[in-house]
């Protein structure tokens, strides 16, 4: 394609709704060239996947010009390329997510021991503006999923509202700071692996817990996000079926463990205490989706398995402040956690910090 | 930092030829082939039997049973058989294998309910696509918020022009005189989709109703 400038391209790229509405980088040949060098042994033609509901095949160099769009940096384009895999993992269902009128999308997490090394980051304002690395992956995703997968707003994305979250929702794990080690080993990878995780989830929910000690805290906090989960304005009660996250700062985790809270003994727990009396529920929705819940039995829970809680840690130190991720709920299976390895072996750029 | 003239040019301005900047396409093509939609419901003097395939979102069941009544007086001699797609879960898949074999099976069209929310018309698009890749005769209901994803759904399943009825929206949460009403008003565009194969004014029954 031609413009007679890139201020025109750019135009042109807008008007054709093949933006996230946010200007973008022209993608051209030169700047994708440069990206596709960081694809390792995988030539641009090669297919990662295909998207729904567009159904659009996902090329090795489709996902290197929507990283361009992106903004990403050329260094971090082997993990855009595990990301674009794990969206498109059939485990993953990406057709109802993207048409549905819910405001799920992607959050990506990163972890590994390269993960700095490329500019990722776990800590201040993680989620948040600042943060190019996080910001251009999660951004770079959103990009592919309406170029490639037709998730056009009113088209092939239905969301009534949507969210901030579907721009860019993306971050690193704090692993040093978890004591029951990082969150891509408890989904069955290596501590050693650079790992990209995917899960569909509504944007990011601010919990508040005080940071003083008192007996009982490590209770108190698991319960207070329990309640976050089981929140009825949200699906995961309604439907009790889908993997969430639970991302507790540095200092939330440590009351846990000082507590000497095992990681299974936090997600059992969570199980527990993410759980509603049905009367109580219906109390406060009255007929509200009553016909949707699947659920039986006098207690509603937000998850089927303790495993369900994906426990992770980030965020600034001293803050009060931890995030939790409810999810969508819809699909035959919900929406769970997948995860690919990093090829980072295959590159051929040294990323500027290591040089 | 180094202004390039050609790059910083502001739109509207005069460019040499062979000035310009070359991009590459973000975009993909949809995978499925485009193919047209053959199948068409064959009355042949015996008795008909349509299915009604519910996806179990809300009032679906209930407004796809009240379209009984008239599509009775339209095909004589008709036969019902309910189906739907198990769980609410399910709503936004495409419908099981299995449940697909037995409709085609054991009727001679089915009408699909319905589109009422994004990823339910997704499911319900895809339910009409599987049974039209298979020659059997289907129409979608899909209510009006969702059209434009419809019909973008079945460009991108292959099969543009399978059969859509409309309805305004919205269908669930209605008194059930307004959905006698309007499985009346929609009952002869349904006829001629499975029928026809189209529906020549899709917009018509739905606006009656709503005035």
């Amino acid at each position: 394609m031609r413009a007679r400038n890139e201020q025109a391209a750019a135009e042109a790229l807008a008007v054709a709704g093949k933006t996230d509405g946010l200007p973008v980088v022209v993608p051209t040949p030169e700047r994708v060239e440069e990206m596709l060098l960081n694809a390792g042994n995988l030539p641009p033609d090669a297919v990662l996947g295909s998207l729904l509901p567009l159904g659009g095949a996902l090329t090795v160099e489709k996902a290197a010009i929507n990283a361009v769009m992106a903004g990403c940096s050329a260094e971090i384009f082997p993990w855009v390329i595990a990301a674009c895999e794990a969206i498109c993992d059939a485990a993953f269902d990406i057709g109802p997510l993207q048409s549905t009128t819910h405001c799920v999308t992607p959050l990506v997490i990163v972890n590994g021991p390269s993960r700095y090394d490329y500019g990722f980051t776990s800590g201040v304002q993680a989620l948040g503006p600042g943060q190019r690395a996080n910001a251009t992956l999660g951004r770079a995703l959103r990009l592919i999923l309406i170029n490639v997968g037709g998730g056009v707003a009113g088209i092939g994305d239905m969301a009534t509202l949507g969210s901030p979250a579907k721009f860019s929702c993306c971050l690193a794990e704090a692993e040093e700071e978890n004591p029951y080690g990082p969150l891509h080993e408890t989904l069955g990878f290596q501590t050693g692996d650079d790992v990209v995780t995917v899960i569909g989830v509504e944007g990011p929910h601010s919990l508040l817990f005080t940071l003083e000690n008192f007996p009982g805290n490590e209770e108190a906090l698991l319960r207070v996000f329990g309640a976050g989960f089981a929140n009825p304005a949200s699906n995961n009660i309604y439907f009790g079926n889908s993997a969430m996250v639970a991302v507790f700062n540095p200092f939330h985790m440590r009351i846990l463990h000082d507590k000497g809270l095992s990681r299974r003994d936090i997600q059992e727990r969570l199980y527990d205490y993410a759980s509603i009396r049905r009367k109580d529920f219906e109390a406060i929705v009255g007929l509200n989706n009553a016909n949707m819940s699947p659920q039986k039995g006098e207690i509603l829970r937000a998850a089927a398995r303790p495993e369900d809680f994906l426990i992770m840690v980030a965020g600034q130190e001293g803050g009060a402040y931890s995030v939790y991720f409810p999810s969508w709920g819809g699909g035959v299976r919900g929406q769970h956690a997948v995860s690919k390895k990093v090829r980072l072996e295959q590159g051929c750029e040294v990323p500027d910090s290591l040089r | 930092m180094e202004s390039d003239p050609l790059l910083n040019r502001c739109p509207g301005e005069n460019t040499k030829a062979g000035d310009y900047v070359e991009y590459l396409d973000p975009g993909a093509q949809p995978c499925a082939p485009c193919q047209a939609y053959p199948p068409r419901m064959q009355a042949d003097g015996k008795p008909l039997v349509i299915g009604l395939l519910s996806n179990l979102f809300a009032d679906a069941s209930v407004f796809l049973n009240d379209l009984r009544v008239p599509l009775s007086e339209l095909f004589p001699d008709v036969e019902f058989r309910c189906y739907d797609k198990g769980s609410v879960q399910r709503m936004s898949f495409v419908v099981a294998d299995d449940t697909r074999d037995s409709v085609i099976a054991e009727c001679d069209g089915v009408v699909c309910a319905y589109g009422h929310c994004g990823s339910c018309t997704s499911g319900t698009t895809q339910d009409v696509l599987a049974f039209a890749h298979a020659g059997f005769p289907a129409v979608a209901l899909v209510t009006e918020k969702f059209r434009d994803e419809a019909l973008f759904l079945a460009r991108a399943g292959g099969i543009p022009d399978i059969p859509f009825v409309f309805l305004p929206h919205p269908v669930a949460g209605k008194p059930a005189e307004y959905h006698q009403a309007l499985a009346r008003a929609i009952a002869p565009a349904i006829v001629e989709a499975l029928a026809q194969g189209r529906v020549a004014n899709m917009a018509s029954a739905s606006l009656a109703v709503r005035n």
